[in-house]
């Protein structure tokens, strides 16, 4: 018997990926699979996953792929996990990126969003967290003028020392270079948050920085000229003739181009505490890559600079999936707004810290009913959340 | 520079990036595609006419610049001009160098060092394009006749260690990008990477200067080929940008080949556009130039009144 193959079109590597998700039960668009397997201690058994999932289900057992590393980890073990070692590098399927394209586009395009007359947006990785989570939040958010915490302007500082680590490979005086660097880039915002600050502020903030610099020194691999690391490396990926952009900014990007192999990994800085959406995150910037490159990264991994944990993982089609699911119903959401749909409003745990919560009915019941107030702050449900990331982090871990 | 919201709305069509981009490994499918035999040829009669439609079109239009002004068109100034004309009103007090305003620069020479085998990586080639700045700034080499600084050099030598690590890592991500992008061992003749602009002054008026500017010069055959290396994502007018390189070579020489092509890469999307130079690329290019100085006129002119200046 003969077989006649198919040349594999972008659509029909859609249709491909599409008939294989559908098969699958238990996904839905708005989650990435199983953040429980950050949590430290023994990996998850399968129907930790939830009761709706049989155990026969091909999901990628996320344990296998996602381990963090116990504090003080050296820079060889770290090396070593972003390496993959031990993990073949998966073949590329060269009708993959297209096939996810076209699949993009397909469903925004019958969601309205690419009408002629429907407006340009941008999406982010704010923008797709805080939209799932409220459609109101997210609107709110996009209004507010960007406010510089200290943890913000400390992510800041962090991510330009991280920078001069993976370029240089040295620090002279931590603080010093890392103020230096924000000066470079003419970053008014952070800089004037930093002169606002009290002397005795900025000691704290300043050692803090430096406490991140010596983590980094200590555990971080001074980066090899042939991994042709790249930092800050910005994404962009637009749809449907640009009427919708998909944009990230990739703390640091490594590896040579695919040449058939996967082989590009990807990592995110993190100065701040562990949070459910770093995952999101990557995933969105491992499917951002793909569009972009034609090929997934093999690896992405976050680190976190307060601890020196790193969560690494491997870049699976049911990454990718979940990451096209959760863009996909971010974007139509997004592309609503922007056409002036009324935001919906989704009561959920961050409702007491939201600007928009004065005006938000379903908000206030939840704020009030439900969310835990700040201990000792009779007044704190009543706070207006600015964009303070560690007050998420109270609620939401 | 990356497409305004304005520059998206206009692209109503549905770029597909070109079939390239589901070639792995893209390199070696981008750099074919940039030697390939070119089938298009323009006459030397169509040019004369372009010259002539320009020199036509270009004059009246420059009467509206205040006398003490100079236009200087390149990329930049056309994409403004498409995209943001409520820019070309401000005017902008002084150069000031950025990490991202120096990193083509050291970028490109770092990548010449790689081409040329003088360094194996973009990291190490721009560590030494660096050094060999703030070198040639010294006293020593002024006095020996060396050649003189870039003009970036001043600027990052009075930089602390952390805007300097700043500067070098803006270059490396731009080099690594630009080194990777294309397989070099397929180039039959070593390509010129960075290079002189091109440049073309309006006859008769002083007062506009065209300037052209690929980050890589090729031949494919007796031909010049082009590679331009953008930020963002390509906009609506992707095909007269780039054209526009290959208009100023025609220009500027008056004789001889033009480029046979101008391929542009926007590494942030991984797109790739290629531009075949024929009459109508070039026609559509000088439709652009046209019509981008029209706008920076009409700015500049009406910013005299208005003294609106960006610092």
């Amino acid at each position: 018997m003969s077989t006649t193959k198919t040349p594999k079109t972008a659509s029909n590597a859609a249709l491909t990926v599409r008939r294989r998700v559908r098969s699958r039960p238990g996904r839905d668009h708005g989650s990435c699979s199983s953040p429980t397997t950050l949590a430290l201690g023994p990996p998850p058994t399968p129907e930790s996953f939830g009761p709706g999932l049989p155990r026969d289900t091909p999901v990628v057992h996320a344990w296998n792929m996602l381990t963090s590393e116990p504090r003080g980890a050296s820079a060889e073990v770290l090396l070593a996990r972003l390496r993959g070692e031990g993990d073949e590098r998966p073949a590329v399927d060269p009708g993959l990126a297209g096939g996810l394209r076209d699949w993009f586009e397909e469903a925004l395009g019958a969601a309205g969003g690419f009408a002629p007359q429907a407006p340009a947006v941008r999406v982010t990785k704010e923008a797709v967290n805080q939209v799932l989570v409220c459609e109101a939040h997210a609107v709110s958010r996009a209004a507010t003028p960007r406010a510089v915490t200290v943890e913000i302007a400390r992510g800041v500082l962090v991510d330009a020392l991280f920078r001069q680590w993976v370029t240089l490979g040295s620090f002279d005086e931590p603080w010093t270079d890392a103020v230096a660097a924000v000066e470079c880039a003419d970053d008014g915002a952070v800089l004037h948050s930093i002169t606002d600050l009290d002397a005795p502020g900025r000691d704290r903030l300043a050692e803090e920085v430096r406490e991140h610099a010596a983590r980094i020194a200590s555990a971080w691999p001074v980066s090899s000229p042939g991994w042709l690391a790249r930092t800050q490396e910005r994404l962009e990926v637009p749809l449907g003739g640009g009427r919708l952009v998909l944009s990230g900014v990739v703390d640091l990007a490594f590896g040579a181009p695919c040449a058939g192999r996967a082989s590009v990994c990807l990592v995110e800085l993190k100065s701040g505490a562990r949070r459910l959406e770093h995952r999101g995150d990557l995933h969105y910037y491992a499917l951002l890559e793909t569009l972009r490159s034609g090929a997934p990264p093999f690896r992405i991994a976050t680190y976190y600079s307060a601890t020196g944990e790193l969560d690494a993982e491997q870049v699976g089609e049911d990454v990718l999936l979940g990451a096209m699911h959760r863009t996909i119903a971010a974007s139509e959401r997004l592309c609503r707004l922007a056409a002036g749909a009324e935001p919906a409003r989704t009561p959920n745990p961050l409702c007491a810290w939201c600007a928009e919560l004065a005006r938000c009915g379903p908000g206030q019941g939840r704020a009030r009913s439900q969310v835990p107030k700040k201990t000792g702050d009779p007044t704190a449900g009543e706070r207006v959340w600015t964009g303070d990331p560690s007050w998420e982090e109270e609620e939401v871990v | 520079m990356s497409a305004s919201p304005g520059a998206v709305r206009d692209a109503v069509e549905v770029v597909r990036p070109a079939r390239l981009g589901l070639a792995l490994p893209r390199a070696a499918a981008l750099t074919d595609a940039l030697l390939a035999p070119s089938a298009y040829v323009v006459r030397a009669s169509e040019l004369q006419e372009l010259r002539a439609s320009l020199l036509r079109e270009l004059p009246p239009l420059l009467e509206g610049l205040p006398p003490n002004e100079r236009l200087q068109m390149g990329a930049y100034e056309l994409l403004v001009a498409r995209y943001h004309p409520e820019r070309c009103a401000i005017r902008r007090d002084g150069f000031v160098p950025s990490p991202a305003r120096c990193r083509r620069a050291i970028g490109v020479a770092a990548v010449e060092r790689c081409v040329r085998g003088r360094a194996s990586t973009p990291q190490t080639a721009v560590a030494e394009v660096l050094e060999s700045g703030v070198e040639d700034l010294s006293g020593a080499a002024k006095a020996r006749g060396g050649q003189p600084p870039p003009w970036w050099a001043e600027w990052y030598s009075g930089l602390a260690l952390g805007g300097r690590a700043t500067v070098q890592a803006e270059a490396v991500t731009w080099a690594t990008q630009l080194w990777t992008a294309l397989d070099w061992r397929r180039f039959e003749r070593p390509p010129v990477v960075g290079g002189h602009d091109d440049w073309w002054d309006c006859p008769g008026r002083r007062q506009l200067v065209v300037r052209g500017r690929a980050e890589v010069r090729a031949w494919a055959g007796n031909r010049q080929v082009m590679l331009v290396v953008a930020s963002g994502f390509p906009g609506a007018g992707w095909r007269p940008e780039l054209a526009h390189r290959a208009l100023v070579v025609a220009l500027a020489r008056g004789e001889g080949p033009i480029p046979a092509r101008a391929v542009g890469l926007w590494p942030a999307s991984g797109l790739v556009r290629i531009c075949e130079v024929d009459a109508t690329a070039l026609s559509e290019a000088a439709t652009a130039l046209v019509s981008a100085v029209g706008t920076w006129v009409d700015a500049r002119a009406g910013s005299r009144h208005d003294g609106v200046v960006e610092r």
